[in-house]
């Protein structure tokens, strides 16, 4: 069957006579390309499609000239490369190409072998330069402090136009046709930094040539790229001016030899980015610990070519002074220096002592979701093997818990249902409580994209209005912690009005009528009584999921982060499964993951009640192949404290000694200052990190770990995707990576962790954990990825439920009935205002990494979002300082005044020390899990100075205006009545 | 009550590191380069089994011209060290024509300034042109090799088109994608 399938997709196409085997749909390039048959083209671009720009890949139809590019194989295409007028129009068009770009390859920082411009005219065999080049009326663009746009260099192409409308959609470069020399704009002006521009480099990275080049590279790409212009001016003109005489080969020789000099001094290796659970990977340039970009590339499982600032430029931190890179010991009132023998030896002392003096459950650890798989994996090992306690815990629970909970109680695996190719596919996404485009940028690109260009609808639910809700096709603002009320609502207007999918919910899911019962007080009225929407909007939502074929849910701490987030997670669930929607492309839920690794670190057991694989310490026969498989007399039988619990252990005196990984939990804990006064208590603490954070203020030992790029691992984004990561670059001074951190503490408390790399940690948690039993280094080499559950033949699950399985005994979901109540947390008269927060997409958290860099070039200030309509009725502006105060804490900070938030809504982000709003945050968390309400904080307001500068720098692209446009109008090029279609000699080859 | 240490009271020295090679580093890395293509041994079995030689070397290695000479084939190994020895090949077969062609008398006296294209005017020197025209001939020679031996899979969309009017004579030219060929056959991790 599945062979027949394979048959009938294949056609045959002719080129030059010559039957050539091809998909239906392939695009010619591609095609060509895979028969090894060369058809030149520049524009084209196989994550972009034909642009229809750069006329060099002209062939020859039945019907005449077309573009190469344009075309698609199906039964029956037969083209000619070779007749005369194709190839005369090809160089036609590679000529007028020299005309807008001057060949100085050997200074040319974008000589690395992938230059295409390069690449195309040395292929063509261009003998020379048949129009001359002509420089253009326009400086080089060097306002933006992460690249620079050369419009002498620029050949038109449009791939960075396309790239930022239609990949990125971020819509702010845009080409200007009808100008006598036409050029790229931005937000249709000639400044780049002054613009709507995120900074997610896509254009840069696709761009074939230098005219858009990262400013890292500038100078330090080659051995001649250094040299200063008034220099490289006048060899340029040397040269340019032998080579009518040459010809360009001996130019071409002398620049490839360049290139391949290049080629072996600069190192490329493949890492996946230390930010977001998106989990873009890519290729880092490096000489040294010079890291001169970030090339993404079309091999990335997640991304492809696409990146945020975040992942792009967000590395200036892997060099920072502030580095720690020495062990530290407390000493009276100060740190000194100690080497790792003298460090290790007294953390597996007190350890040792504590726990003797105390007992297992003394002792607490913090696992990093910045951190490996493997690393959480021997995180807990530590805390369970060899110390004994099930106190370890991840960062998930301040997020994701509540996430992963309702999908445990509905369909079994705590993981995103499908890929993000899946979201790209539905036709209604309904995003809850997710501020997709800051947190999650290159996932909000595929929707966006799927959105402008393939008719998907959005439908957005959140308190304030974001960039998605601002692009949405319905928009709903609830009061905030009631998104359950209008979920179930909806939920029973679908089941009400013959929306549900009964067939699917009789065969595969339990509880239908005790659910059907417990939505009986959702009406639409009371829901809009309770959530303050309109029924006409909650009708709408309905309407629009239940006509839809395919639904997808997505969703972020919006949601979590509540007194009852595990309980709307669920109610999202619930929603979907009422309408069939799991198991089929285009459908199911997504709980956006936080961190890179935040869902790894929870798949690989630093959580404290389940092992790697999410088997419950509670359970004897999984405790048993535990401590068989780890070699050990006895594990823990109870779960133990969680992050937030923890804490409060402390403060009762259970808690005696913490190890805490990678976490500024004295920061990002709720409650900061309760916190920071229990680290004071601890009888030993112990703090591993690549910076001195503030939790480390408190440690007794302070370990210098190394982040991803000093090492080799691998990590879990938010689709289950495990992708490995290769080490960049040796770690900085002493510094070591957390992974022979930990085994050599393992072996110093007297367990065999010989673990010469990481794989061999991995093979034995494929060898312990069926839901990794097919997982090793060899199936993740390179850009390969696996999606878990991964079964011992390697094959991997892209898609969950696909066969209808829900991950429960008998193979059916459930439906969890659910009932509203409200949050704990009380705006009264005293605290009159609402303050919701989160992350900025230019930063990540509380800005530990991306504060140590050129980003606050962009933004580096914290501020608080206030409306229109409160700075009204409080006389305040943008620039005014306020006091925010609520029931635990206070923090001043500066007012940006904004129609994000609405009424008494206000918006604090996270990434300074300074502004930090967890000192606001109280002790009020999810009643299932216990991830901190975050969201649900009461505060009041006090005018401090109303005059005062912006806090957003004029540069930052939310004061851009965007010019959205459907393609880059290459029609207008030819319009023009200079445009001569090739083979027809230019009259103007250097204009476009 | 553990207090609070601030970050002032961390040493300086646990914090940042070296982030930029410098020039002893550089060094060690010639030196590692050297020895990892086995020059050293090279020289040293050629130093140890010639002690004559080797005087003279040494005596020459201290005159000021043997210093220069001595860093300019430092440059020159450090290069050749990273070229692969396919690579290596192709460019001293095409050399050796370059050279054969450079030799040429006729190339002495056949090739034309190039007047009216610029480069006369740059140079404004006939006589320095006419000197420099038999290594551009064997420059020519020399691409026109290379480009010959890279040419292993003639694609189908050669053709023929006019010259640009004083373009050099090179082999007939072929489509091409302009990828990255390193690029596209080599595993996108380090080894
Ligand atoms: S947003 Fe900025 S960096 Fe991203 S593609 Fe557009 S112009 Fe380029
Ligand atoms: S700047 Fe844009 S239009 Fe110009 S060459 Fe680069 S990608 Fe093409
Ligand atoms: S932060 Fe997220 S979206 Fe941005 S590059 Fe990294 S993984 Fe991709
Ligand atoms: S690749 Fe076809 S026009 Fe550019």
């Amino acid at each position: 069957m599945h062979d027949q399938a394979q048959t009938e997709a294949r056609c045959t196409i002719h080129v030059d006579g010559q039957p050539l085997e091809a998909t239906p749909g392939e695009p010619l390039i591609a095609c060509l390309e895979r028969h090894r048959i060369d058809l030149p083209h520049l524009c084209y671009h196989p994550q972009l499609g034909p642009l229809e720009t750069c006329d060099t890949c002209w062939v020859k139809t039945g019907d005449g000239l077309a573009r190469g590019c344009t075309l698609q194989a199906e039964e029956g295409l037969a083209i000619e490369l070779a007749p005369r007028e194709a190839d005369d129009a090809r160089h036609e068009g590679i000529d007028r190409v020299i005309a807008r770009h001057e060949l100085y390859c050997s200074v040319c920082e974008n000589n690395n072998g992938n230059c295409e411009v390069h690449n195309t005219v040395r292929d063509m065999r261009v003998p020379g330069q048949r129009y001359p080049y002509e420089a253009k009326p326009y400086a080089k663009d060097t306002s933006h402090p992460f690249y620079t746009y050369d419009p002498d260099q620029c050949i038109l192409c449009g791939r960075c136009v396309e790239a930022c409308q239609n990949l990125e959609v971020n819509e702010t470069l845009t080409i200007d046709w009808e100008r006598d020399h036409p050029r790229v704009l931005w937000d249709g002006g000639e400044v780049a930094d002054q613009s709507s521009c995120v900074s997610c480099g896509q254009c840069v990275t696709v761009c074939p040539c230098n005219a858009l080049m990262e400013n890292d590279m500038l100078g330090r790409a080659g051995p001649l790229t250094a040299m200063p212009w008034d220099i490289k001016r006048p060899l340029t003109n040397a040269i340019k001016g032998v080579e009518p005489t040459t010809g360009f080969g001996p130019i071409f020789t002398l620049s490839e030899l360049d290139s391949t000099q290049r080629h072996a001094d600069i190192q490329r290796t493949k890492t996946v980015c230390t930010y977001c659970g998106v989990g873009c990977s890519f290729e880092m340039w490096t000489r040294g610990r010079e890291i001169l970009k970030v090339q993404p590339t079309e091999h990335g499982p997640a991304n492809g070519v696409k990146t945020c600032i975040k992942g792009k430029f967000g590395w200036d931190f892997v060099n920072s002074d502030k580095r720690l890179t020495r062990p530290l010991i407390r000493e009276g009132d100060r740190f000194r220096e100690a080497d790792w023998d003298e460090a290790l030896d007294l953390v597996a002392r007190r350890l040792g002592e504590v726990r003797d003096a105390h007992g297992p459950d003394a002792l607490a650890f913090v696992a990093s979701s910045k951190c490996t798989n493997e690393e959480s994996y021997l995180t807990q090992k530590l805390a369970r093997a060899v110390i004994g306690t099930n106190n370890v815990d991840n960062c998930s629970r301040y997020c994701q818990n509540p996430a992963t909970t309702g999908l445990f109680r509905t369909v079994g695996y705590g993981g995103d249902s499908g890929s993000i190719s899946d979201l790209e596919m539905a036709d209604v996404v309904l995003m809850v409580g997710t501020n997709t485009a800051e947190n999650h940028p290159v996932i909000a690109s595929s929707l966006k994209r799927a959105q402008k260009h393939h008719g998907q609808q959005h439908i957005v639910a959140d308190v304030r209005r974001h960039e998605m809700a601002e692009r949405a096709d319905l928009f709903l603002q609830p009061r905030n912690s009631t998104d359950l009320v209008w979920l179930c609502a909806v939920t029973r207007y679908l089941i009400d009005n013959g929306y549900a999918d009964r067939e699917f919910i009789d065969a595969h899911v339990h509880g239908f009528e005790e659910y059907r019962r417990s939505l009986e007080p959702f009406t639409v009225t009371y829901a809009a009584e309770i959530t303050r929407l309109s029924e006409a909007s909650i009708i709408e939502a309905a309407e629009r999921i239940g006509r839809a074929e395919r639904v997808c849910g997505v969703w972020a701490m919006g949601v979590t982060q509540h007194t009852y987030g595990s309980d709307t997670s669920t109610a999202i669930s619930n929603l979907l499964l009422v309408t069939g929607n799991y198991g089929r492309p285009g459908t199911g839920g997504y709980p956006m993951r936080g961190h890179n690794n935040v869902q790894g670190a929870s798949d690989f057991g630093s959580l404290c009640n389940i092992f790697p694989g999410y088997q419950s310490v509670e359970d004897p026969e999984a405790r048993e192949h535990w401590r068989r498989g780890w070699g050990v007399d006895w594990l823990p039988e109870k779960a133990g404290f969680n992050n937030h619990s923890m804490i409060n252990a402390v403060s009762e005196g259970k808690l005696k000694a913490m190890y805490i990984i990678g976490e500024e939990s004295a920061l990002v804990d709720a409650n900061a200052n309760h916190v920071r006064e229990n680290f004071g208590r601890l009888d030993f603490m112990v703090v591993q990190d690549i910076f001195f954070s503030r939790t480390a203020e408190y440690a007794d030992v302070v370990l210098p770990a190394a982040p991803s790029v000093e090492k080799e691992g691998t990590f879990v984004n938010t689709e289950r995707r495990i992708q490995r990561l290769y080490q960049v670059m040796e770690p900085l001074g002493d510094a070591r990576p957390d992974w022979a951190i930990l085994a050599d503490l393992g072996r110093r408390l007297g367990h065999p962790w010989h673990y010469a790399h990481p794989s061999e940690i991995m093979d034995e948690v494929a060898r312990l954990t069926p839901l990794f039993a097919g997982v090793s280094y060899e199936r993740l080499e390179g850009w390969k990825s696996l999606q878990w559950p991964v079964a011992a033949d390697g094959t991997d699950t892209p898609r969950l439920y696909e066969d209808l399985e829900f991950h429960f005994d008998d193979g059916m979901a459930r439906f969890h009935p659910l009932e509203w109540r409200d949050s704990p947390e009380r705006i009264d008269d005293e605290y009159d205002l609402h303050l919701n927060n989160g992350r900025v997409l230019e930063h990540f958290h509380e800005g530990n990494l991306t504060g140590a860099g050129r980003i606050n070039d962009k933004l580096s200030e914290v501020f608080v979002e206030v409306s229109p309509e409160l700075a009204r009725e409080r006389g305040v502006e943008t620039g005014s300082r306020v006091r925010l105060a609520s029931r635990r804490g206070e923090i001043e900070l500066n007012v940006l005044v904004t129609e994000r938030v609405t009424g008494h809504g206000l918006y604090v982000p996270l990434h300074t020390r300074e502004g930090n709003v967890n000192r606001l945050t109280g002790d009020h968390a999810d009643v299932a899990v216990e991830t901190p309400a975050y969201k649900e904080i009461a505060v009041k307001m006090d005018v401090l100075q109303v005059d005062g500068p912006s806090p957003l720098p004029r540069n930052n692209h939310r004061n851009g205006q965007r010019i959205p446009i459907h393609d880059i109008g290459v029609e207008r090029k030819w319009a023009r009545s200079d445009y001569h279609r090739p083979p027809q000699a230019s009259t103007d080859p250097e204009r476009f | 009550m553990a207090q609070a240490i601030k970050s002032d009271r961390v040493p300086a020295g646990a914090l940042g590191g070296k982030t930029a090679p410098d020039a002893h580093d550089e060094l060690a890395r010639l030196i590692d380069n050297l020895h990892r293509r086995q020059i050293f041994r090279l020289l040293n079995d050629a130093l140890e089994s010639l002690p004559e030689t080797s005087r003279l070397i040494a005596g020459e290695l201290e005159s000021e011209g043997g210093v220069r000479g001595g860093a300019n084939l430092f440059v020159l190994l450090r290069t050749l060290g990273r070229v692969p020895p396919e690579d290596l090949q192709r460019w001293l077969d095409a050399a050796a024509r370059g050279i054969s062609a450079a030799s040429r008398e006729e190339a002495r006296e056949a090739y034309p300034a190039p007047g009216v294209l610029g480069v006369k005017d740059l140079l404004h020197d006939e006589a320095l042109w006419h000197s420099l025209s038999p290594l551009l001939e064997g420059l020519k020679a020399f691409t026109g090799e290379l480009q010959a031996a890279a040419d292993s899979s003639p694609g189908p969309a050669e053709g023929s088109r006019p010259d640009p009017e004083e373009g050099a004579d090179l082999p007939p030219r072929r489509a091409g994608s302009g990828r990255d060929p390193q690029e596209q056959e080599e595993s996108p991790h380090r080894e």
